[in-house]
């Protein structure tokens, strides 16, 4: 990780970005964190590139000689198969010049040549050939470098998500996941063979900030608001269909005796969960019967009743609600643009009807172009433009569910041997706001770590 | 028919299409569309290929009825929809059209297309090739199907039924 100038100026607090008063009960985020350009590097060097990221799921690199392009904060990866079957994972720059290596999204090859000037490197970064090395006339101190792909220090697999880290000290991955790891094993094993992602995706860039997607995913209280749109097609539609309609009655979605609640975790994580008045209209439904053999009633009823949002902080969001699931992968190019990779997730070897549903259903609101996510855009670029209104600071959108949120785990945690930093359970009119507060706490604590880090690493330089 | 008469013809409904589109005439734009229509826009699923089995792989649009597309118009006319308050405006442009195959009551037109879209003070622009299946109803020209391709698919603002 290189210096950044920024880490040579005077420190930093970064909790003066947030208000945290869990006596009085007052959680607040400083509009700040929002408009501030200089805090993207920052978040970068701390957040991004120094600590565990999602970079793809199993099923975008299956095959030996696999290959697949991301990036980690602002550095451009590649992750590859290599003719073991092994995961590995280096900067996608070449060490001779910095151009790129892999210019393609993904794709399948065992060596990988330089468009630029040839040098040749296996799919372990390996540098297997310079072209006209033994007319070179490199000094001896030169050619003993190591020539290969600079290795991403930290890779590791939790059930087919694969995750990289830049600083090679970190907590282990099954560490930094934690509880979220039950969540994504209710992902995972909904199919004998896991999940995969249906071929294409929608990718774009808002203008606004990647923390309003971070929140967005896991908020309730927007929507019957933001999606009203959505819904009053959908209650057109069920109108327009009379008695030959079949679907789940959805005013009862709404209903305040349902079960919703929240986690979050110190590690930044959160999810929110609402139980489905109508399980039988979902995909899985058929496969109950299945599930509930292989993994008992209660992680069956886990998958199929209750709708689950989940946020592995910094980058991945990933949904299971109404029909179909869903796969954010998020990326801040600035302090007001984020670009975003959207995804279908679903169950491998799902029947073509159930694959269908929920082709039709994501594409209707989660598609880029569908009646839902457009909406959500809107609402960042809003807050972007809003959070200029630097007059007032302090946002208010952090105190619903706090008289029902209590530290550590309640009851349902510990039915389900969690430990999160907090709980809330409360009706899905409540909308709790809580579940934001261990993001932030996060932020803090990773932007002031590594900040305290950076600036030790200058003063040691200095001296 | 004549090739150059099916041509006239069909220049004419995506011609229309375009032009009710971009002056907010949604019930217009709807009824050139047959009761049971075809509107795919299929996503990409790598830099060169793109999906064909609407079944099987993404599509940004997969709609197969006339009410399907009125409720999507019904939602940007609503002000209810974050995302079209206020309603951007927009315009296509459609050239490189020809007669892909013709019979008396049926055509496949190809053409090309760009749409610039004007919202929050801003202009967006996507574009590419539309592939229109018309058939005559009566005496009336209809869609059948409208296949978008849609070649700059990194998008920096969503899309809806009447910005590509």
């Amino acid at each position: 990780m290189s210096g950044n100038s920024a880490t040579t100026a005077a420190p930093i607090d970064f909790g003066r970005y947030i208000r945290d008063d869990q006596e009085q009960g007052v959680f607040s985020v400083n509009r700040e964190i929002y408009n501030t350009p200089e805090l993207y590097d920052l978040e970068m060097e701390y957040i991004f590139e120094a600590n565990w990221v999602f970079l793809c799921h199993e099923s975008q690199v299956p095959e030996p000689n696999d290959f697949y392009t991301t990036f980690m904060g602002r550095q451009p990866v590649v992750v590859t198969r290599d003719n073991d079957g092994e995961l590995n994972a280096f900067i996608n720059a070449c060490s001779h010049k910095g151009s790129k290596i892999c210019l393609t999204r993904q794709g399948n090859t065992k060596f990988h040549t330089c468009t630029y000037h040839g040098w040749v490197f296996d799919n372990q970064g390996n540098c297997v050939s310079v072209k006209d090395r033994e007319d070179a006339g490199y000094s001896e101190a030169f050619a003993a470098q190591d020539f290969g792909l600079k290795k991403v220090p930290k890779l590791a697999e939790y059930r087919g998500w694969i995750f990289g880290s830049l600083e090679a000290d970190v907590v282990p991955l099954e560490e930094h996941l934690g509880d979220t790891r039950v969540f994504i094993d209710l992902l995972v094993d909904q199919a004998e063979d896991g999940m995969e992602l249906i071929p294409g995706m929608s990718s774009y860039t808002f203008n606004g900030n990647w923390k309003f997607q971070i929140e967005n995913c896991l908020d309730g209280y927007h929507l019957n608001v933001a999606h009203k749109g959505f819904l009053e097609i959908t209650n057109q539609r069920i109108k327009r269909l009379g008695d030959k309609y079949t679907g789940p009655d959805i005013e009862a979605m709404f209903a305040s005796h349902l079960k919703t609640g929240s986690f979050g975790w110190k590690q930044g994580h959160a999810m929110f969960f609402s139980e489905n008045p109508a399980p039988e209209f979902r995909p899985l439904w058929p496969e109950r019967e299945k599930l509930t053999e292989r993994f008992g009633a209660a992680k069956t009823d886990w998958m199929i009743r209750y709708g689950r949002n989940l946020t592995v902080f910094p980058n991945l969001q990933c949904t299971d609600n109404a029909v179909i699931g869903q796969f954010r992968v998020l990326r801040p190019l600035a302090h007001n643009k984020t670009e975003m990779q959207i995804y279908c997730w679903v169950p491998r070897g799902e029947s073509a009807a159930a694959r269908q549903q929920r082709l039709r259903t994501y594409e209707d609101f989660f598609d880029i172009a569908g009646t839902g996510t457009p909406d959500d855009v809107a609402a960042y670029m809003n807050c972007q433009e809003g959070a200029e209104g630097r007059l007032a600071q302090w946002q208010l959108g952090y105190g619903r569910g706090q008289t029902a949120m209590v530290q550590g785990a309640n009851d349902l945690a510990k039915e389900l041997d969690l430990n999160p930093a907090t709980s809330t359970m409360g009706p899905l009119t409540m909308s709790d706001e809580t579940l934001f507060h261990g993001s932030y706490k996060a932020w803090v604590e990773q932007m002031q770590a590594g900040h305290d880090r950076a600036l030790a690493k200058s003063k040691q330089a200095g001296s | 028919m004549e090739q150059q008469q099916a041509l006239e013809i069909g220049r004419d409904v995506i011609y229309r299409e375009a032009d009710l589109l971009d002056r907010w005439e949604w019930q217009a734009w709807s009824e050139l569309y047959t009761v049971e229509c075809e509107f795919w826009c299929p996503a990409w699923i790598s830099e060169i290929k793109i999906g064909d089995d609407p079944a099987k792989t993404l599509s940004h649009f997969y709609m197969t009825t006339r009410v399907a597309l009125q409720d999507r118009t019904w939602r940007i006319e609503s002000g209810v929809a974050p995302f079209a308050v206020p309603v951007p405006r927009t315009c296509h442009v459609i050239s490189n059209v020809y007669v892909e195959s013709n019979d008396d009551t049926s055509m496949v037109l190809r053409s090309h297309w760009h749409c610039m879209t004007y919202a929050r003070q801003a202009t967006s622009s996507v574009y590419g090739f539309y592939d229109h299946h018309l058939i005559k109803e009566g005496d009336r020209w209809m869609i059948k199907k409208k296949q978008i391709t849609l070649l700059n698919d990194h998008l920096e603002m969503p899309i809806d039924v009447n910005t590509v």
